[in-house]
């Protein structure tokens, strides 16, 4: 048995990769102070969602009967939504792309691409609201007899309808900026950050809501 | 973070989204076209919500580029969360019971 230390060099990729991984010090996460807010914001902003869906998960598994979905809301008219969201993620993605590489005026474009997108599920999911409020639908009751559907649908799609009408005021606000020469790289970044959250809070609205 | 030539960036944004679009449509055809039994399609459907969360993460939040630690800051409280929804199904299902 040795009481000494091991003084073997440790390769980089090892304990002494961890340790610098690990290590804390001014940037433990390697990323700015805004960027780690807006990661922050994210993870509660998921918690808020995640209640949500729990909820809904809770009511729906304990209530005696549920409206199928498919005879009161068209899938393939959703699915659509879900595919221009999925665009929209896309192009705000080449948006960040663009301006890491300097492209101001490529990545103003693909912001204005991004906004077009949103505002066109933002006009897409209106048009099912109205479908859905002109089969009967509110907050406190519907035609189908079960009270929970419809609060469920309205207070779970409205937050995230909220979520991208907000994102559509940010990201017009950052696109401004870096026409004007005013923005930074990190800015779209942390706006791209918030982009792809709406996108990825829809993949859980979409399965549990529409699917399952 | 590191990036990789523009073209190599633009190409992989486009596969992630044709990947995304595809378990869409895999989704909807669950749904609309092929017959399962609902304990399947369900699986498979949590399982296809799963990966496009894990693409949307990796590829347009780009998690991949992020040092590990940050990675676990985003990870670790989605876990807990996965672990909390697991936690609520014996309720749920006592609920099922109810008279």
């Amino acid at each position: 048995m040795t009481g000494g230390v091991d003084a073997t060099p440790v390769p980089e990729s090892g304990q002494q990769g961890l340790a610098v991984r690990w290590g804390g010090g001014r940037s433990p996460w390697d990323v700015s102070w805004g960027k780690l807010m807006m990661w922050l914001f994210l993870i509660s902003d998921a918690m808020t969602f995640a209640a949500l869906l729990v909820g809904l998960w809770v009511t729906r598994l304990g209530s005696p009967t549920w409206p199928n979905r498919l005879e009161i809301i068209n899938l393939r008219f959703v699915a659509t939504m879900t595919v221009i969201l999925l665009c929209s993620s896309t192009t705000m993605a080449l948006a960040v792309f663009a301006i890491r590489q300097g492209a101001r005026r490529q990545a103003v474009w693909f912001l204005a691409a991004t906004i077009a997108a949103g505002l066109v599920f933002a006009g897409m999911q209106a048009t099912e609201w109205t479908h859905f409020i002109g089969e009967g639908a509110r907050l406190t009751g519907n035609p189908w007899g079960v009270p929970a559907f419809s609060f469920t649908f309205f207070a779970i799609t409205g937050l995230h309808g909220a979520h991208v009408l907000g994102g559509i005021v940010y990201l017009w606000i950052i696109a401004d900026r870096i026409a004007r020469g005013l923005g930074s790289a990190e800015g779209v970044e942390i706006a791209g950050l918030y982009w792809g959250f709406v996108d990825l809070v829809w993949v859980f609205i979409w399965s549990s809501i529409y699917l399952l | 973070m590191t990036e990789g030539q523009p073209q190599g960036v633009t190409r992989v944004l486009i596969i992630a989204w044709l990947v995304l679009v595809a378990i869409t449509i895999l989704e909807v055809s669950l749904i609309l076209v092929f017959r399962v039994a609902p304990g399947v399609r369900v699986a498979a459907l949590i399982l296809l919500a799963l990966m496009k969360a894990s693409l949307i993460g990796a590829y347009y939040m780009n998690l991949r580029l992020e040092r590990l630690a940050m990675t676990y800051v985003a990870v670790i409280p989605l876990t807990l969360l996965v672990l909390m929804l697991i936690s609520i199904l014996p309720d749920a299902a006592s609920l099922l019971r109810r008279p």
